[in-house]
């Protein structure tokens, strides 16, 4: 694994980098937090070993501005210091760093504190695993492009956002932001179990068929209430059930599949429906082209109290603009419009079939024709 | 022009303890001599000008540049077992914390004289190291 250290004073810096060269780890080395910032968004470092007094960007700044950075990936942070008031300390954790060691620090000590980050940036692998697994499922389905990165961030936005509405407060906290970016990708990972010829078929379902697609939202739920089982207490696999149970209910009650009404469906259900239904509309299909934000607005706007919880359609129009970045943050891919093009050239869809279909349909299982809006 | 204040504790100190202890020095290297050696060779190189940058700090007392300059030189000291060294930085830091000037000037004469003790002790560590590789 590679390590990053930060210090200006260089006997310090390469007394940590042959410590940690001991133990295996490659080092690299910055002088300042400065540079330490600008290597984190050239190379992949997980681990970050910094002094805290240093000129230019001292590292309580480097670990604000790591945290705030979108480097797409978790930095553990051990902050080398004398600075051993409780003051300090505190200052510390409230800007992100992860652990301490105390100057003058045993070079066992040193290996032992990085060992344990080290295991704890392996944890959050596993989440990328978990999210690899969506993409998997995903992968199925040749439209979808970077969605679920989009939704993930739309998500987290607009739970975000509600956090400061008085009545979200007590259910939205950093520990929701975090689980729900985590679990959304896994809202469709029932779609493993759809068989190709419905999930990959390029015309309409019937409605036989179309009761078969509606089924991997119980089928994603069924998947994880067997982690669940074996993982009783751990919350992001609860969150990631109800995200994959609820996605498609809608606040009126006429969702599925159970036809939930309003609070009833869990807030990160509700999150979620307007996460993955934008980001359905504002996409291109090998069916429909995209629609324009504007068009998308005016559709999650007239669908709310219907299709969607007023209080989560607030929170997206107070945060329009930032999904406006989002979008062109995550673009689809060339593969994409490959796909797309290579089922048109194919013939599995044709033109005259593309303009039967009309501009409306933007549900990612809205084959049927139906508009679930 | 450089005053030089010397403190007697600091003189005291001084007498008291060798420069660099390498018992230290080779417990923070893991054991690596070779490793040690070049941590020396640093300090043969940057030794000298850290301690007069702390002094020209200090003479334009400049409270926040000294505390800084003293801190890393502190850092470095600790790691090299010159404990003499960084107590003197130590206190530099600190009196520069509390923007007290003339505790900052009765440590720099000490200061420079200790670094100089640490320089001259590498020689000797060199030597030691060789003849016990011999």
């Amino acid at each position: 694994m590679d390590v990053l250290v930060v210090d200006d004073e260089a006997i310090s810096r390469r007394t940590v980098e042959h410590i940690l060269r001991e133990a295996g780890y490659r080092v690299t080395m910055a002088r300042d937090g400065e540079e330490a910032l600008t290597l984190l968004q050239e190379h992949s470092h997980q681990l970050v070993v910094s002094d805290w007094h240093m000129p230019r960007m001292d590292g309580i700044e480097l670990c604000r501005a790591i945290r705030k950075a979108d480097l797409r990936r978790y930095v553990y942070f051990i902050m080398v210091t004398s600075r051993d008031r409780m003051i300090d300390t505190i200052s510390g954790f409230e800007s992100g760093v992860d652990d301490y060691i105390a100057k003058p620090f045993n070079p066992c000590e040193l290996q032992v504190r990085v060992n344990v980050g080290r295991r704890i940036v392996a944890l959050e692998t596993s989440h990328l695993t978990i999210f690899a697994l969506a993409k998997l499922a995903e992968s199925r389905d040749p439209d979808t492009g970077a969605h679920l990165e989009r939704v993930r961030s739309y998500c987290r936005l607009l739970a975000s956002h509600l956090q400061v509405v008085p009545k979200f407060q007590e259910t939205v906290d950093n520990e929701f932001l975090q689980l729900i970016y985590e679990t959304s990708p896994l809202h469709d990972i029932g779609k493993v179990a759809i068989p190709d010829a419905i999930l990959l078929k390029p015309s309409k379902l019937t409605l036989d068929e179309f009761e078969v697609m509606k089924s991997h939202a119980v089928r994603g739920a069924e998947t994880l209430d067997a982690a669940l089982q074996e993982f009783p207490n751990a919350k992001f696999l609860r969150m990631a059930r109800e995200i994959a149970l609820t996605h498609h209910e809608k606040f009126d009650g006429s969702g599925y599949p159970r036809g939930l009404t309003g609070n009833q469906i869990p807030l990160c259900g509700r999150i979620v429906a307007l996460a993955d239904v934008y980001d359905a509309l504002t996409s291109q299909r090998v069916y429909k082209a995209a629609m324009c934000h504007e068009e998308a607005k005016s559709i999650i706007v007239n669908e709310s109290g219907r299709h969607f919880d007023p209080d989560v359609v607030n929170a997206f129009l107070k945060t329009e603009r930032q999904f406006f970045a989002i979008r062109s943050q995550f673009v689809d891919g060339p593969e994409t419009m490959t796909s797309a093009v290579n089922s048109l050239v194919a013939g599995r869809r044709g033109v005259d079939e593309l303009a039967s279909i009309g501009p409306s349909p933007f549900c990612s299982h809205s084959k049927t024709g139906e508009c679930y809006v | 022009m450089n005053t030089i204040i010397r403190n007697e504790s600091d003189d005291q100190q001084a007498e008291t303890c060798t420069a660099i202890n390498t018992d230290v020095l080779f417990l923070n290297c893991m054991g690596s001599v070779s490793f040690a050696l070049t941590l020396l060779d640093e300090l043969e190189a940057s030794g000298k000008v850290q301690v007069e940058t702390i002094a020209k700090h200090a003479a334009e007392a400049d409270c926040d540049a000294t505390v800084e300059a003293a801190h890393s030189l502190k850092g470095a000291a600790g790691i090299l077992g010159a404990t003499v060294l960084q107590s003197l930085a130590a206190k530099i830091e600190s009196a520069g914390k509390s923007a007290d000037i003339e505790s900052i000037a009765l440590h720099v004469g000490g200061i420079r004289q200790e670094m100089a003790r640490c320089l001259s002790q590498i020689p000797v560590i060199r030597q030691q190291t060789q003849s016990a590789t011999v």
